[in-house]
């Protein structure tokens, strides 16, 4: 039996500091290994998620360290779902880039850039960067099916 | 031949780890080493340690990143900002990275495409014989 077949589900909330990023990666990691996931694609999704982390740590966190960043590793037969929510609100995360190269706007593109779904969520509570990846069979099967469709 | 390498930081988090040394030998471009997980943590220190170094008045560095397992927009900008400081310096930055995952994360920011005061290899030694000949070490 693949181990890919069962449904894998982990909830966590760290604190929001720069030096968890690391701990995050290694969640998803764990995580994307246990549904079967490539190297590539576990490589990309630990930089799409670290990115939304850091947004999070950077601007969803009012104040600080005291601020929790939660995070939701989902997976499926066909698909991971990542969610990183935060306790700030979304409107200070716009790129800013103070006369130095700004990682912020480059952070949102790489994370759409490497995933297959990226939506960001506004909440009175915070905000949700829910961060969506494919398993390569799924994404043969949606092609195959978006055929006779066109 | 008289040269030196320095350990110029050592950063330590509890499950990542990044390092930096200094490899400067005379009339050779100088070498910074980095090897470990550059990622928003590390940047900041990384960052502070290389401006002081290419402001020192090494205008042309190569950045060896072979055993880079993991990078980010963090450390894109870190890339892109010691470009910006080299260039008006007369200077270039040579970029050594291996890891197939790194190089496609610098691929899909177009930072590859930078190719004027830029340059990307896949060993030392090939950055040292291309630079050098190029443009001698701004560090004599």
């Amino acid at each position: 039996m693949g181990m890919n077949n069962h449904h894998v589900k982990r909830r966590l909330d760290i604190k929001s500091h720069r030096k968890n990023l690391s701990l995050i990666r290694q969640e998803v990691e764990e995580v994307a290994e246990e549904c079967g996931f490539g190297e590539t694609d576990i490589y990309q999704m630990k930089v799409a998620v670290s990115e939304a982390a850091a947004n999070a740590i950077e601007h969803g966190s009012p104040h600080g360290e005291e601020n929790f960043i939660h995070l939701v590793i989902e997976c499926d037969p066909d698909k991971i779902l990542i969610e990183v929510a935060d306790e700030g609100v979304f409107k200070a995360r716009l790129p800013v880039t103070n006369g130095r190269p700004s990682h912020r706007g480059r952070g949102i593109f790489l994370m759409t850039a490497l995933m297959d779904e990226v939506s960001i969520t506004e909440h009175q509570e915070g905000t949700v960067v829910r961060l969506v990846k494919l398993k390569e069979s799924a994404k043969d099967q949606e092609q195959r099916q978006q055929v006779p469709m066109v | 031949m008289i040269g030196w390498i320095a350990i110029l930081w050592r950063g330590n988090t509890e499950e990542g780890e990044a390092n930096l040394e200094v490899q400067v030998l005379p009339g050779r471009i100088p070498i910074i080493d980095v090897d470990g997980e550059i990622d928003h943590y590390v940047v900041p220190e990384l960052e502070s340690k290389i401006m002081a170094f290419i402001n020192e008045g090494h205008a042309s560095v190569i950045l060896d990143f072979s055993d880079v397992s993991y990078i980010d927009s963090a450390g894109i900008a870190l890339i892109i900002l010691s470009i910006q400081r080299s260039g008006p310096l007369g200077g270039k930055v040579g970029l050594v990275v291996t890891n197939e995952n790194v190089i496609k994360i610098l691929e899909i920011v177009g930072i590859t495409k930078l190719a004027e005061a830029f340059s990307l290899y896949s060993s030392v030694d090939e950055a040292l014989a291309s630079m050098t000949g190029e443009r001698p070490s701004g560090n004599e």
